[in-house]
């Protein structure tokens, strides 16, 4: 077997300067994350800014820095478009991550060179700037041999994997996080050193994971190329005879698509996390496509979940216009169907109610107000700064650990009691750990409101002074807990910067 | 019928209508009303409430003042329910939950779903998903400062929402919601804080904690009007600006001209 691979090492910014092309040439970085915290790639133009620092920090690193977000639809439609390109050199073609493909090189007419070549040509002629294309015996070797030469084509000869793969490091590897640094403490830091090894022994150390590791630096990746389905789009459509404007009658052609669509879906065996409705509309002021995505928390392909969800994305709209037709069109996700709930109140039916729920939730509201809290006294030692709210993405951030009582802390057997002198039977359900204190609940009030300084005789502990962020933000506050003349007791603060009182929260 | 088919037709009746609240044999029964098991509920709360507690399926309404208490008590319901492996949720339609305060007080914040509405037609949508939706087994409905947010067909839908699915589902409000208190099978009135002081060794005052006190306004299942009062004690890792967190400063003095704070 022979395998090529294309890898394009700036593909995420690639991807955004195809967008913007006045960029090119400028110093360019792409920021991903929720809040876009996190630098993704930099350009070659942007010294000193490497992945994982935030923007602050890259923009210290390189003066002139333009951040921008990443755009993860376009990266997957230029995925799309470069696959599409490179059928053209191969009929196998496989996308394995942003910027890295491969396919097939085993008896190509025109030769493997000739195969690189127009490869890093296509690549080049979609605005991919810099391209690595490299054909070895197996796909771990390919990608090795691409990424290592960073630009141009080169070609690991039939049977000469293991050799080639012998000077290259450790961390070339897709290892399991932590092991690259047991590896180096270890004196492991080649893949020759890691193929050098018996695998039992390898495998008894670092866990069944490192068989693979070590088939992978022999140059034994025997991962096998599949061939790239087309992704169908399964859209319905129905036009009005004349424009509406009632709810109603969207609705009832609403469902008449989505059931169409559910049915196509079903009969593909395929399920879908998104569907899109678009209202087209020809009168003004409204006129054009309005676009509604309507996003799912769990793949389906029931038409009365699909329906449901979508009913409530259009009521939860203030005005839709008068439209003239309205489509409905999804896309399967890779992800198979979720097995059906044989029993009620079982594990899989609780999630699949948890699942309905969110989904509920994030189509009648914005996405960012359903979330999960964490306590994080360890970050700051201000009230405001000491809690984090996480957005839900799937049930799974939450009912992972659901119906299991909290373990790790002493269980008290209450079965039997003793209390009234003679043996009493209670009830079966699930123990809990004993509680000594209960607490008072604080109330945030954010952003703290101001009030009036307390008066001197009111009952109050403190101050207890607060200093932080001088490098940023300077806070400075003299923190009490007093009892006001509503007799509400309050933890306020005195800011030494301005001299006024606020409110951080109340006792509740 | 014997006495003992009638235990245990009751208990039958017992179970189904509160989940399970008393097991084993039938004349043990009403032991289990003075010696319930350990819960996040304190026990003088508990014996207050009963054996039903806080009842599943139903609407239970806590209100009070400002500072008397009555979040403390949902995040005792909360605590209860998320140790217990089971899912909470809590609408928060004033912005005043804080994590490190519900973590204190027992919730397994992991196990807790927070809905921050912007609306008040946001938020009811939330707490009727919610309900309707049957994965949480309690849902906190905190509008003690979001003004009249339930009308008498919202509290309708709810109550039989919750009563289809078993959802706990807990009003916080400051009491000026008629709807809620005609549908509420219970009522409890959070009559307010005691701060509890404590004399330092450098001479200032330190808060350990309060003391609350709770009425039971309404119920169906309990005589009105009995109250109980529970201690309620800052933790040691303190989240609301203890000596273990910062470092004490002069005392205040009040202000010292009233020009200063002008």
């Amino acid at each position: 077997m022979r395998v090529a691979c294309l890898v394009i090492p700036q593909f995420i910014v690639d991807v955004c300067l195809r967008a913007k092309p006045s960029l090119r040439g400028r110093p360019t970085a792409v920021a991903e994350g929720a809040s876009r915290r996190t630098i993704a790639c930099a350009s070659a133009a942007a010294l000193g800014v490497s992945a994982g620092m935030t923007p602050k920090q890259a923009r210290a690193a390189c003066p002139g820095l333009t951040i921008v977000a990443r755009n993860e639809l376009a990266e997957r439609e230029a995925t799309s478009e470069l696959l599409d390109a490179l059928e053209a050199c191969s009929p196998i073609v496989t996308g394995a991550a942003p910027g890295s493909c491969h396919f097939d090189a085993a008896h190509l007419p025109a030769g493997e060179n000739a195969a690189l070549g127009s490869a890093l040509a296509i690549a080049g002629a979609l605005g991919f700037s810099e391209a690595a294309a490299a054909i070895a015996d197996d796909k771990f070797t390919a990608r090795c041999a691409a990424v290592t030469a960073k630009s141009g084509a080169s070609v690991v000869p039939s049977g000469a994997s293991a050799a080639f793969l012998s000077g290259l490091p450790a961390a070339l590897l897709p290892l399991a996080p932590g092991d690259l640094e047991r590896f180096d403490l270890l004196g492991l830091r080649t893949l020759g050193h890691i193929a050098a090894l018996p695998a039992g022994p390898l495998a008894a150390r670092f866990g069944e994971r490192a068989r693979a590791y070590a088939r992978l630096a022999r140059g034994e990746d025997d991962e096998p190329l599949l061939p790239r389905h087309a992704q169908a789009i399964h859209e319905s459509r129905f036009a009005f005879d004349g424009s509406i404007d009632r709810l109603e009658a969207l609705l009832f052609a609403l469902r008449g698509c989505v059931g169409t669509v559910a049915n196509r879906l079903a009969g593909c065996a395929q399920a879908c996390d998104r569907v899109e409705i678009a209202l087209e509309r020809s009168q003004p002021p409204a006129d054009g496509c309005l676009s509604i995505p309507v996003g799912f928390t769990e793949p389906t392909a029931s038409a009365e979940t699909i329906f449901q969800l979508c009913r409530i994305a259009l009521e939860s709209r203030e005005a839709l216009g008068s439209v003239d037709a309205i489509a409905v069109r999804a896309v399967p996700c890779s992800q198979p169907l979720p097995q059906l709930a044989l029993f009620d109140g079982s594990r899989a039916s609780r999630r699949a109610a948890l699942a309905a729920t969110l989904a509920r939730l994030k189509t009648a509201l914005q996405r960012e107000r359903i979330v999960t809290i964490q306590s994080t006294p360890s970050r700051s030692r201000l009230p405001e700064r000491m809690q984090r709210s996480i957005p839900i993405e799937s049930p799974r951030d939450v009912d992972d650990c659901a119906h299991e009582p909290t373990c790790g802390q002493p269980v008290i057997d209450l079965r039997s009691n003793h209390c009234t002198g003679r043996r009493v039977e209670l009830p079966t359900t699930p123990t809990v750990k004993p509680r000594q204190a209960w607490a008072p609940a604080l109330r945030l009030v954010d952003p703290p409101s101001r009030i009036d300084p307390p008066a001197a005789r009111a009952a109050c502990a403190g101050p207890f002074r607060l200093s932080e962020s001088w490098w940023e933000r300077p806070v400075e506050r003299d923190y009490y807990q007093l009892v006001d003349a509503a007799g509400a007791v309050l933890l306020v603060y005195q800011d030494k910067r301005d001299d006024c009182w606020y409110v951080q929260g109340v006792f509740d | 019928m014997p006495a003992s088919a009638a235990l245990a037709e009751l208990k039958i009746l017992v179970n189904r209508r509160f989940g399970n609240l008393v097991a084993g044999p039938a004349d043990t029964v009403l032991e289990t009303e003075c010696c319930s098991p350990a819960t996040a509920i304190p026990f003088g709360l508990r014996r207050l409430l009963g054996p039903a507690g806080i009842p599943k399926g139903r609407l239970t309404e806590i209100f009070g003042l400002r500072s008397s208490g009555k979040t403390a008590l949902a995040f005792a319901a909360l605590a209860e329910c998320t140790q217990a492996g089971e899912l909470g949720a809590y609408v928060d339609c004033s912005g005043a939950l804080y994590a490190p305060a519900a973590a204190a007080a027992g919730i397994e914040l992991r196990r807790l779903v927070v809905v921050r509405p912007r609306a008040a037609a946001d938020a009811r949508r939330a707490i009727d998903a919610l309900v309707r939706g049957g994965a949480f087994t309690t849902a906190i409905f905190d509008c003690a400062d979001a003004g009249r947010l339930l009308e008498t067909h919202h509290c309708a839908r709810l109550v039989a929402q919750a009563e289809k699915t078993g959802t706990t589902l807990v009003v916080l409000s400051s009491g000026d919601l008629p709807a809620v208190a005609s549908f509420a099978a219970l009522r409890l009135r959070a009559c307010g804080l005691t701060p509890l002081w404590q004399s330092g060794s450098d001479g200032g005052m330190r808060l350990m904690g309060c003391e609350a006190a709770v009425e039971v306004a309404k119920a169906r299942t309990l005589v009105a009007g009995h109250a109980h009062e529970l201690a309620l004690l800052l933790p040691d890792i303190d989240y609301a600006m203890g000596p273990s967190q910062a470092v004490p400063g002069p005392a205040y003095a009040g202000p010292t001209t009233q020009a200063r704070f002008a």
